[in-house]
Parts: C-alpha cells; structure tokens; sequence
C-alpha cells in the first residue's frame, strides 16, 4: 500500500501543528517521522486514516485522495491499515481477548471458532497467551501495546502505522519490538509507517526518514544521508543537544 | 453582558448543535442493522434503563401520585366532587403528562447523564478513536445498542411508574380523601379513553429518542482537557431535559386533545 501526503495542513484553534508538510511512505518499506514531543506525528498518523481531516492538503491512499471522505466511505479503508495508538489504547470495557478480536468479530469475517483460534495465535506471537481474561486496567504499558499490536495484526492489515511503539519500554523489550517491526515488514510485504524519538530505532529500521519541526517537514533522507546532515536542528536532536 | 451570556450561549449552541443532533438520530437508524452484532451489550443498557432505574421510579412515581391526588383532592373537596373526580384527574394526568415527562426526568439524570460520562470518557482516552481505525462506526458500536435499549425500557418504565403514581393516589384518596378504593379505580378506569393512552405512549417513545440521542451526542462531542467530559454531562443534562419539556409541549398542543 502506497501512502502518500501533499501540503497537509491542521490548525487547532490557535495552534497550527501541521504547517504544509508533504511526505512519501513507499509501499514495503519502513518509513520513520522523527520530531519533538507535540511536533504533531500522532496528528499525521490520524490523518493517514481520516480519524482527522485536514484544513488543507490531500492524504492520498493508492493514489486515491481520503481527506474528504465519509465516515462511511472511510472504513473499507481502515480495515486495511493498522494504526497502533501511542498509548497503546485498549477499550477498557473489553479483556484482552475481546479487544483482541474486536475488529475481526465486528466484522464478521470469519465463525466465531476461527476468530478465537486466530485471537489465541497473534495473542501467543506478543508473547500473551496467558493473558486473554485480563482487563486492560491490570496491564503494564508495554503490555498494552503488545496487545493494541496483536489486534492490528489480527486484520492483516496492508500497512501498519506505529505510533511510539518503543516509548517507555526499556532497552531489551524495544530490541525485541524493532525486531518484530523488521519482521512484519520483511515477510508480509507490509507499508510501515514508524513514528519514534527513539533514535536507535529510527536508524536500526528506516529505509527513509522524514524529520518534523514546528509543523514542517525539515529534513528527509535516508539513514546515512541523516548521519552526515547540516541541519543544525537535526544534529542537535540526534546528539540529544540539551539546546536542541 | 456578563449577565446575559449564559442564555445567549444556551441559546446559540441550542441552535447550533440541534442540527448535529438531528444528523445523529438520522445515523442511528441508518446504523440499526449493527444491533444483531450487538446484543449483549444492548442488553446491558436495557438493565440499566430499566432494572437500575426501577426503584427511583417507583419511589418518584409514587409520590408524584400521592401529590396529585392530595391537591386536587382537597380542590375538589370543596365542590364535593371528589368522589367522581379525583381517580379520573389523577389517572389521565399521571398518563398524559406526569408519567411520561418524570420518567424521562429520572432516565435522563440517572441514566443519560452517565452514558454521556461513559462515551465522553472514551473520546478523551482515545477509545472512539480505536474504534475508528478498526473500520467500525461508532455510531453503529456506540449509539445503536443505547438507542435501541432506550426505546424499548423507558416506555416501559413509563407504564410501571404510571401505575406506581395510581397506587400512590389510591393511598391518599382512600386514606385521606374518605374515597372507597372501589369508587377510585372504577372512576378511574372508566374515565380512561384510548386517545390518553395514545398521547402518553406516543410522548414516551419520543422522550426516550431525545435521551438517548442527545446524551450519545454530547458524549461523542466531548473535547479534550479535563472539564471535558463534566462540561459535557453538563449540557446533556440541559439540552435534553429543555427538549423534552419543549417536545411535550407541543405534543400536548397538538397530538389530540382528546
Ligand atoms: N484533538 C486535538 N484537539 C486539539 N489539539 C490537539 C488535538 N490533537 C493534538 N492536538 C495538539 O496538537 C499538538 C501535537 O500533538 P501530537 O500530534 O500528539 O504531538 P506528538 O508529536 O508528540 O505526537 C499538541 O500541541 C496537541 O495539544
Ligand atoms: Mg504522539
């Protein structure tokens, strides 16, 4: 799945987070957004599935423009893509099993004995298979996430959209995410969007990457070109400069 | 100007969201075929308008008896029409007006106010959002299963608290008032016309619309911060308790005056 973003804009109230940034996520590859907290990459995330609409500016899906969809039109198209929410957002209502499986029995794709055997698979993949009767509540962060992503995964989705997915967890258990990033990506054929400030990530990972400041994107490259930029903003962020 | 902004506000969002609200009613009954996905969780909402709200209603519909039939009543006392009147006044007022309106007064507050809380809450924690990016409406999850639980428990709240309100006047007209219980529930049945039954009915099902619409609709405009979801409840609360007393206004002007 090939997503594409032109001149997208988004002002709330006062505060203009997007400011026209236009950004390529190739089909296949893992693309990675770098960017400061509140530089607005969990809005573009929104965007990528219409959950925002834009000011101005066009989210093209396979080369069909989503911004100015219906809820209803939108769907289809969601089903196809995983946004994994930074906070790894579970309905706190559901246990693990039901969130897991939510998408797959709303939809009805399958009989209910297969939606549980495929819930008990990507449950057992994240390392969970103990945990389908807890409730999100009694879970730690990283285990939210693990569930959010066994849910994206359930949908076989055509690209998956990952916001933060190594914030807050501790080095082995981020090595241990990436690698599962790489995976997915490698044998799924899978789009991967990858929104991080986890620099060890950004660079083990991305075939490309795009860096957001105040609403604009000020520097795309690969991963090498990132190593050698004169972007002073830039190398301040990947030095972790304290006047960056 | 200070003054006068509160009602300027009530006013301009009144007009500004019925709109909305009425594009949400529209979704509802678009989305109803979700319910059969659904059940459970209608069920649920079906204990909670129901069962949960059964001994508020009993205990309010009750006393609303009580008070009508003590003040009309000792009115008719004085004509010494009590005998004749008081079962048929009470009977007609608690089916036409009494029941229908208290009862969406108790539902709207025990009940509307907390699914307003409820889906505000989600939007806030980015639940809706979830729902969203799984290619599930929200309207079809959220909405429906509380649409359809509402239509179906508050009329028949409705009838379980009119009667409540018929026990109650029973007890102050045969205790208070000197009328045989007989004389009071013959009275009262005889008076009892179709078009009185039809009227309340009618009222109830609306009510329980307006509730349940307008409490997912302000839930679902909820905004982020931490006042959100309270400034929310808050206008659930107001709008939908002004459009019911409005709505019941005109259904009683112009849905047969029998
Ligand atoms: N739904 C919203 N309503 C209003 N402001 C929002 C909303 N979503 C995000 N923002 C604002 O947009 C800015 C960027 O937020 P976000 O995309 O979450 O940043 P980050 O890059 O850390 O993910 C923040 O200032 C935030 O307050
Ligand atoms: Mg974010």
């Amino acid at each position: 799945m090939h997503i594409q973003v032109q001149n997208l804009c988004k002002t709330f109230g006062a505060n203009r987070v997007l400011d026209g940034v236009t950004l390529d996520f190739a089909p296949g590859k893992i693309t990675v957004v770098l960017g400061g907290s509140g530089t607005g990459k969990s809005v573009l995330l929104k965007h990528l599935v219409g959950i925002l609409q834009p000011d101005s500016g066009t989210v093209l899906v396979d080369g069909r423009d989503i911004s100015q969809l219906k809820e209803r039109e939108l769907l289809p198209i969601r089903m196809r893509i995983g946004l994994l929410f930074q906070g790894g957002a579970l309905l706190n209502s559901l246990n693990v099993e039901q969130n897991v499986g939510l998408g797959l029995r709303e939809h009805g794709l399958y009989p209910e004995k297969e939606v549980r055997r495929i819930v008990q698979e990507k449950l057992t993949l994240m390392g969970l298979s103990d945990k389908g009767r807890e409730m999100p509540a009694n879970l730690s962060g990283g285990m939210r996430k693990r569930v959010a992503l066994a849910r994206t995964l359930t949908m076989n989705p055509e690209a998956i959209l990952y916001d933060e997915p190594t914030a807050g967890l501790d080095p082995p258990r981020s090595g241990r995410v990436d690698a599962l990033i790489r995976e997915m990506s490698e044998k799924t054929k899978v789009t991967s969007v990858l929104v991080t400030h986890d620099m060890v990530s950004a660079f083990g990972l991305a075939d490309y990457i795009y860096f957001l400041y105040r609403g604009k994107v000020i520097e795309a490259g690969t991963p090498d070109e990132f190593r050698q930029t004169k972007n002073e903003i830039v190398q301040r962020f990947i030095n972790r400069d304290p006047a960056g | 100007m200070l003054l006068f902004r509160p009602i300027h506000a009530l006013f301009y969002s009144l007009f500004l969201k019925s709109g909305q609200v009425v594009a949400l009613f529209f979704q509802t009954l678009a989305e109803l075929g979700s319910l059969s996905r659904h059940w459970a969780s209608t069920f649920k909402f079906m204990l909670q308008f129901g069962l949960y709200t059964l001994p508020l209603a009993t205990l309010i519909g009750f006393f609303v008896g009580m008070v009508t039939a003590l003040q009309t009543g000792m009115e008719l006392k004085k004509l010494g029409l009590t005998d004749l009147m008081v079962g048929p006044l009470v009977g007609i007022s608690l089916m036409r007006e009494m029941g229908p309106v208290i009862t969406a007064v108790i539902v709207t507050g025990r009940v509307g106010a907390a699914m307003t809380a409820e889906i505000g809450t989600m939007v806030v924690t980015e639940e809706v959002d979830v729902l969203r990016s799984l290619g599930i409406h929200p309207v079809g999850f959220l909405v429906v299963p509380r649409f359809f639980a509402a239509m179906l428990m508050v009329p028949a709240l409705t009838v379980y608290s009119i009667l409540a309100g018929i026990w109650g006047g029973a007890m102050v007209a045969t205790n208070y008032l000197n009328v045989s219980s007989a004389i009071y529930y013959d009275k009262l049945f005889s008076a009892i016309k179709r078009i009185d039954i039809e009227s309340g009915m009618c009222k109830t099902f609306v009510f329980a619309a307006i509730i349940s619409i307008v409490c997912c609709y302000c839930g679902l405009s909820t905004t982020r911060g931490a006042e959100g979801v309270g400034r929310s409840t808050m206008s659930a609360v107001v709008i939908s308790l002004s459009s019911i007393l409005i709505a019941d206004y005109f259904m009683t002007r112009f849905v047969g005056i029998g």
